[in-house]
């Protein structure tokens, strides 16, 4: 791990790792990124500023997570201010520094020097629900979806609404039963790739799962049975990890590509 | 019970087993969960205060006041501080449906377990939404239904001046500013039984317990405002909040004398904090919160003695730091501005609230048509793009030439703006209704009534300039704004019959809903728009300021004729200084004559 030059010598690009749960979990994009503005604030760490009548901090987030979503390995990008002095400081250091200055459920975990020119953009983002309960047809349902050339699914928005074909993003997902622990849960585990047309959002996945599952019981997708069946009880979000272009996949994303080769 | 014995609640963890679910199928689900910067937390054997504001979260988070109170019991007092604040109405929903009560943020611990509620009541169209509020804690609405077990719930804020509305609902008042009473109220809820708590907390100055001995409950000041450290370690809220800023209170009080501003009667008198304690208080209020923007915040800031010191040497503090000053007054801004430079950005709102000369000096606005031109200029030149002014329609003695005046200054305004602003600069007029508010010199003059409102406004919309925004409030909130602030006891069922037919978040157009109220007084046997105008109910509370002021105030509101601010032109004789409470300015006492005097022309 290199380690932020910070002895003045000009403006350092650094890579910030931190994750978010708890509270933090309801944090919009842009909150997200106010809140860590406000810990490097906080923690004393200046960062430089854009050019300009109104200057901005030079923070950026990666992908947005979504609201109500938890993140494990969670990536910023920052500019340290140039007159930033923090003698015998470490990426640890830092990072440490970061955490007591963080709101709860935000933890910053490393603070390197970036890649020369890295910008984020995604490629791969893995995901990961868990349920207090048992979703009812969920192998089925999965079973179903990997057997099917497209799945499609309507997306409306304030734009307008498009059809968009879920087996094109999602990647690899697997539904993985507890074991014997009393404190593990059920997990659904994949992947959604990012393509230049866009991608699939996680609920849609575990929306269009259930909808399957409903289906292959029987059951009707219609009305009130249907919408609870699309907000099970307990339903968590997390996000392990997300590839990034031009930047070495990591920690969990990294090995849950390495296992079955290169799923990217 | 006492309150070392009182059951403690299971707390977080079965909060969020049973809170998660449902944090999916609401808008903004970030509104409760807390877990903001600088959040408190205390054992949970410490007794519970929990601190309310009566509406939606973004709005609570950012009232100054629960903050400060919030921050003063933790450091003060043994008890734990907690917040909670009004669900909106989707999460109330769903909380009733799954019967989750009403939690406190901290803990997680439901409401109903705190010894004591203290609900700040702003203004009274949060009414209803504090009947929201008993019942999703799984209170009892009448506060004589209460028992041992359940919370104390006070209220408190400036609609205190008026409670009848809120009598049977709540178990007691707390008027004026608490932080000097503290302790006092904590000390009190160690009684054993819920009533000997309530006796002593009716022992405590500035509590009123109804329905005990006390006809009459004295405002209380806390003398203690200049010398204490601001709050410097307030929460910062996760998720946006209204105001995204750290504030520092520099002054407290207001002398303007603007005769239809409670505020400016119910928190006299004016005490000023040293210029180095702001300064030092700045600096770790920045640290703490991570903001780069601090707000001087008081009913008046550019008339605080120390406002251009603490300004440029707050800017000295780190590089990027804006200071901004939210209430401009129109007679000092363009000075004011003046110092601020001319690279501003944003938007400034300034008040005139009348658009006429003479319509201005009978509500003691002392600013004539060049003072508003020259600080309008002013805002242009320094930069601002944006500029809102604020009227007010319905004041006494308007007449309709005084309303349609408001098209003219907006026209002239604009045309600066045009001039001035190349292009960019905006203006937009909001046109409040006037409603007569306790506690003032104009609180025994007559609500306009909906018939005179509506006609003024439509006359205005008639003669409005293009391209100048205009907003003007809604005609039935204003009505039920006048009845619910002049209403006695006899309103609160009016309240309540309201709230049981959905009457909630009554300030939000959206949510307003005025079929409710009106249903609500025909079963009460209301007509709403009479009670709007009709005389005022006799209140318990004793305000400090002297009814022979308010009654000079009104004869010259008659013949036009202003009151020097005593700050700078020597003591009006308004009551409130005396047995220690006194003006704390910067510039040094001033002398109290007593009785109300004749000054200004």
């Amino acid at each position: 791990m290199s380690r932020p030059s910070t002895a003045g010598d000009g403006p350092v690009k650094a890579l910030v790792e931190f994750s978010r749960s708890g509270a933090a979990r309801y944090m919009s994009h842009l909150d997200t990124a106010r809140a860590l503005r406000r810990s490097f604030a906080r923690a004393g760490i200046g960062l430089a500023l854009t050019e300009g009548l109104r200057p901005k901090v030079r923070l950026s987030l990666g992908l947005p997570l979504p609201v109500g979503a938890a993140g494990r390995e969670e990536l910023a990008l920052a500019v340290l201010a140039p007159d930033l002095k923090i003698a015998g400081a470490g990426p640890d250091e830092l990072a440490a520094r970061l955490s007591s200055a963080a709101p709860e459920g935000v933890a910053f975990r490393r603070v390197e020097e970036a890649p020369s020119g890295l910008r984020l953009h995604p490629k791969l983002a893995l995901y990961e629900w868990s349920f207090s309960a048992r979703p009812e047809g969920m192998a089925a349902a999965l079973e179903k979806f990997l057997s099917a050339a497209e799945v499609r699914v309507d997306r409306s928005s304030p734009k307008g609404s498009r059809t968009v074909d879920l087996r094109r993003y999602v990647v690899e997902p697997e539904f993985g039963e507890p074991g014997e622990d009393p404190g593990e849960r059920p997990r659904l585990r994949f992947g959604i790739r990012h393509l230049e047309d866009g991608a699939a959002r996680p609920r849609e996945f575990l929306e269009t799962l259930l909808v399957l599952a409903v289906a292959g019981t029987g059951g009707t997708s219609a009305g009130k049975a249907a919408d609870d069946q699309r907000r099970p009880a307990g339903a968590q979000l997390e996000r392990l990890g997300v590839v990034y272009d031009g930047l070495a996949p990591r920690g969990l994303a990294k090995e849950w590509l390495e296992r079955d080769g290169q799923r990217g | 019970m006492s309150l070392e014995q009182k059951e403690i609640f299971r707390g977080r963890a079965e909060l969020e087993e049973r809170l998660t679910p449902l944090l999916d199928r609401v808008k903004r689900p970030g509104r409760y969960v807390g877990g903001e910067f600088n959040v408190r937390r205390k054992p949970e054997t410490a007794p519970l205060v929990v601190l309310s504001y009566p509406d939606v979260y973004e709005i609570g988070i950012s009232n100054p006041a629960l903050q400060l109170l919030y921050a003063a019991v933790d450091e003060m007092t043994g008890a734990a501080a907690e917040r909670a604040y009004c669900p909106w109405p989707d999460m109330a929903s769903l909380m009733r449906e799954q019967g989750l009560p009403l939690w406190a943020l901290e803990s997680g611990r439901p409401v109903r377990e705190a010894s004591l509620w203290g609900i700040t009541l702003p203004h009274e169209l949060t009414y209803t939404n504090v009947l929201e509020m008993i019942d999703l804690a799984g209170l009892p609405l009448r506060a004589g239904a209460r028992d041992e077990g359940d919370p104390i719930v006070v209220g408190g804020g400036p609609a205190v001046a008026a409670p009848g509305p809120l009598v049977p609902f709540l178990d007691a008042f707390f008027v004026g500013e608490a932080e000097g009473r503290l302790t006092e109220l904590v000390s009190a809820l160690e009684e054993p039984t819920r009533g000997e708590r309530l006796a002593a907390l009716a022992a405590v100055p500035g509590v009123w317990v109804p329905g005990r001995e006390a006809e009459t409950v004295t405002r209380q000041v806390f003398t203690g405002f200049s010398a204490s450290r601001p709050l410097t370690r307030p929460l910062v809220p996760l998720i946006e909040a209204v105001h995204d800023r750290a504030v520092i209170e520099v002054m407290r009080g207001c002398t303007a004398g603007c005769r239809f501003c409670q505020a400016g009667m119910w928190y006299r008198p004016v005490r000023e904090r040293p210029v180095d304690l702001v300064v030092d208080a700045a600096e770790e209020l920045l640290r703490e919160t991570g903001c780069d923007e601090v707000s001087l915040v008081s009913l008046s800031s550019c008339d605080y003695a120390g406002v251009s010191e603490a300004v440029s040497r707050i800017r000295e503090l780190r590089t990027g730091v804006r200071v901004s000053l939210p209430s401009l007054r129109v007679d000092s801004a363009a000075a004011v501005l003046a110092g601020l430079g001319d690279e501003q950005r944003g938007s400034v709102t300034l008040a005139p609230e009348a658009a006429t000369d003479e319509l201005r000096r009978s509500i003691d606005k002392k600013v004539d048509e060049a003072e508003l031109m020259a600080a309008t200029d002013a805002v242009f030149r320094s930069g601002f793009t944006g500029l809102k002014l604020y009227f007010m329609l319905g004041l006494p003695l308007e007449t309709d030439a005084d309303v349609l005046e408001i098209a003219g200054v907006a026209r002239r305004v604009a045309a600066q703006a045009k001039e001035m602003g190349g292009g960019r600069a905006r203006l937009s007029v909001s046109v409040s209704t006037f409603v007569p508010k306790a506690a003032t010199p104009f609180a025994e003059e007559s609500f306009a009534g909906e018939a005179v409102v509506r006609r003024r406004q439509e006359a205005l919309r008639a003669v409005w300039p293009r391209g100048v925004k205009l907003s003007m409030h809604d005609v039935p909130a204003s009505t039920l704004e006048a009845v619910l602030a002049r209403g006695g006891s006899e309103v609160a069922e009016l309240v309540y019959e309201a709230w049981r037919r959905g009457a909630r978040f009554d300030a939000w157009s959206e949510e307003f809903r005025w079929e409710a109220w009106e249903s609500a007084a025909t079963a009460v046997g209301l007509d709403l728009n009479e009670a709007a105008t009709a005389a005022p109910a006799a209140t318990p509370v004793d305000c400090r300021v002297s009814p022979a002021f308010f009654a000079e105030e009104r004869r010259r509101a008659v013949v036009g004729v202003t009151t020097a601010d005593c700050r700078f032109a020597g003591c009006v004789g308004c009551g409130v200084c005396g047995d220690g409470v006194e003006m704390e300015l910067l510039s040094g006492p001033v002398r109290v004559t007593g009785a109300p005097r004749v000054t200004g022309a």
